[in-house]
């Protein structure tokens, strides 16, 4: 992937805090990435290291309390955060769509899954009655829904994770957006049913090129699926290449322990090495470099000056001082 | 779906039946047991023992309990409550004319607390912290904290005695007007079929102090509740959903979020219907209302055996069929319930 063309999402220099009772937690600081039309970008790091945060960010369903402190999120040219908010909700779902982690509470337990892929379509599409039910139905059938028309009018509860997972992609795309989130898509199903949803988002995005960012812990999941991977730790993103680069020649110390921590079929279950330490507290002072008290290439000028982005090789960003190699 | 909803009613009416037979059954071992003997008490304090054993005689009190209670029993399943001793009318009669008056005022004031409490609720809900959030919890604690007949007496204080903007708190109707035609027994209702429109006018506001004292009372729980469950549901996942697919702020929070909150609201409805049921008690005393709270208290108070027993069997059945409502609203908001059940 160049960077050559105007991304579709670029987000730049974000900052974001949350004001809790027990103080400030800097969940994100300086963050930028880039999302091209198309791709699949992978964004991959521990829980707490502010992936879902980001995308929050982008969708705009930030909670209350988080407030941006500076950056902007360019999508299609356009600052989201100077967006109102109701020109965001008609973004929304229609522009960009999100799939969540837990899709059967991601749906409204009493209302038909039918009935809410409709209330998307109500919202964006023009179409309504009885267009909009046959609508409704292809999209079902789409996301590869065995019984379309019976499934329409079933409720959350009486289909399995799978399946609902299924719905929540078919809602997604229901107003065809440019951009999907999938956030921990198959997080909680079975290994089986992972597969099948990782290959039902990868045959819609291409089908439809829409651009994926898939936000997951598994880095191997994000390996298999991904152009391109984005890694990050504690509010930072750390290292961002192509997926092939990132898995030859990983230059941050925590990618490499990470790819070190991900099983492999070529490697037995004894070369796995765990990642000393854990992620620090956001609400404390923290140094430049939130990775330092972990790194095993920790030196004096890490904690010199701001962390920094540095461009190692064409579309391979690192944030270190004393990258590898 | 339907045929389910049935199904339940029809369950339900069978699990109510050991419990009504068990209402019964204390009812009428409780009344006994309780100090007075409504023969004395009829024949006035002038009566000798032999006048008071005539009277004994005639209620059918000089038989054993179990006699007592066959015979009762058996009247029961003919439909007959007895008769009420301190009104020489059947009881069934008492209970047919007061009951409506009751449950008016009950019904009205539970309508004005949910009109008030469930918006109120919301508002708060989706303001935690702003002015409407303290209003909100100033009117839950105000609302818990004071007693009925204090808010009764402290409403006719003002609007009545002040004010004057209220009638005189006597009864239904002003004492010039006639009864509508019965229909329902509600004077509401009845008035506007009868195309009575003084008459409407007046019943509303004869009905206006005492439902808004019962209102106050029922407000607390319904805006407290309405207020938790709105936070509960605001913050779960599928609203999240919601909002990332674009849905207008509107219809996450009334089609999405509302009807999920109305579920435990429901719930609290049905439990504040009860007590409202017997907080009236106080409040028909407070405004003179001719309803079935006033009626018991006096049957009570007389150890009049056939009107209590009468007043709390009607309570019970009142109560398996408020619970019933209730369940059948739920299978219809809810179709995960049924299900499982």
């Amino acid at each position: 992937m160049s960077g050559e063309r105007l991304p579709l999402l670029a987000v730049e220099g974000l900052s974001l805090e949350f004001r809790t009772r027990s103080g400030t937690v800097r969940a994100l600081e300086r963050v930028s990435l880039d999302v091209q039309k198309g791709e699949m970008l992978g964004v991959v790091g521990e829980s707490g290291s502010g992936k879902s945060v980001m995308s929050y960010a982008i969708m705009g369903i930030l909670d209350p309390a988080a407030e941006v402190t500076s950056g902007r999120i360019l999508f299609g040219g356009i600052n989201l955060l100077e967006r109102t908010e109701s020109e965001l909700q008609e973004m929304r779902g229609r522009e960009m769509a999100m799939i969540f982690q837990n899709p059967r509470s991601a749906l409204n337990p009493i209302r038909s899954v039918g009935r809410q892929i409709e209330d998307v379509l109500h919202r964006h599409g023009n179409v309504r009655g009885e267009k909009m039910r046959e609508r409704a139905v292809e999209l079902l059938r789409q996301v590869r829904i065995p019984d379309p028309e019976r499934r329409f009018h079933a409720y959350p509860f009486e289909l399995s994770g799978g399946m609902c997972q299924r719905v929540l992609i078919a809602m997604a795309v229901a107003a065809a957006p440019w951009l999907l989130i999938a956030d921990e898509p198959v997080t909680g199903l079975d290994v089986t049913t992972q597969a099948v949803i990782m290959d039902l988002i990868q045959d819609l995005a291409r089908s439809r090129n829409m651009a994926t960012i898939l936000i997951t812990h598994d880095l191997g999941l994000a390996a298999e699926h991904c152009d391109r991977i984005a890694v990050m730790h504690a509010g930072h993103v750390v290292e961002v290449a192509g997926t092939g680069r990132l898995f030859r020649s990983p230059r941050h110390p925590y990618t490499a322990k990470l790819i070190g921590a991900t099983p492999r079929a070529d490697r037995g279950l004894s070369g796995l090495a765990s990642i000393p330490g854990g992620l620090p507290d956001l609400r404390a002072a923290l140094p430049p470099c939130r990775y330092s008290a972990r790194c095993e290439r920790y030196a004096r000028q890490c904690d010199l000056g701001p962390l920094p982005s540095r461009e190692l090789a064409p579309g391979h960003r690192v944030g270190c001082w004393n990258p590898i190699g | 779906m339907r045929s389910g909803t049935l199904t339940l009613i029809g369950r339900r009416l069978l699990q109510a039946a050991p419990a009504v037979m068990g209402i019964i059954v204390v009812t009428f071992v409780l009344t006994r047991a309780l100090p007075g003997d409504p023969a004395v008490f009829f024949a006035g304090p002038t009566a000798d023992a032999q006048s008071i054993a005539q009277i004994r005689k005639s209620l059918g009190l000089d038989k054993s309990w179990p006699e007592q209670f066959w015979i009762y029993l058996r009247d029961l399943a003919r439909g007959d409550l007895g008769k009420a001793v301190s009104t020489g009318q059947p009881v069934l009669h008492e209970l047919a004319t007061r009951l409506p008056a009751s449950l008016e005022l009950t019904l009205l004031g539970l309508l004005f607390a949910a009109a008030a409490a469930i918006p109120l609720g919301v508002l708060a809900a989706t303001r935690p912290g702003s002015w409407v959030d303290h209003l909100c919890r100033l009117l839950v604690t105000a609302g818990v904290s004071l007693p009925t007949f204090f808010t009764g007496l402290f409403l006719v204080y003002i609007f009545y005695f002040l004010l004057g903007a209220a009638p005189a708190p006597l009864g239904r109707l002003h004492i010039a007007l006639v009864e509508p035609a019965r229909v329902t027994g509600f004077f509401l209702i009845d008035s506007l079929l009868a195309r009575d429109f003084e008459v409407f006018r007046s019943a509303l506001a004869q009905l206006a102090l005492p439902a808004s004292t019962l209102g106050i009372f029922a407000l607390a729980p319904l805006a407290r509740m309405t207020r938790a469950a709105m936070l509960g549901v605001l913050s779960s996942d599928f609203i999240r959903t919601a909002r990332a697919g674009g849905l207008t702020s509107w219809t996450v929070l009334w089609v999405y979020a509302f009807r999920n909150a109305m579920l435990p609201v429901l719930t609290t409805l049905g439990m504040v219907f009860s007590f409202l049921l017997g907080a009236n008690v106080l409040v028909e005393k407070v405004f003179a209302w001719p309803g079935i709270g006033s009626f018991a208290l006096e049957a009570l108070v007389a150890s009049d055996y056939a009107a209590v027993q009468g007043f709390v069997l009607a309570m019970a059945l009142m109560y398996v069929a408020l619970n019933l409502v209730i369940d059948v609203l739920y299978t219809l908001i809810d179709p995960r319930v049924g299900v499982e059940g």
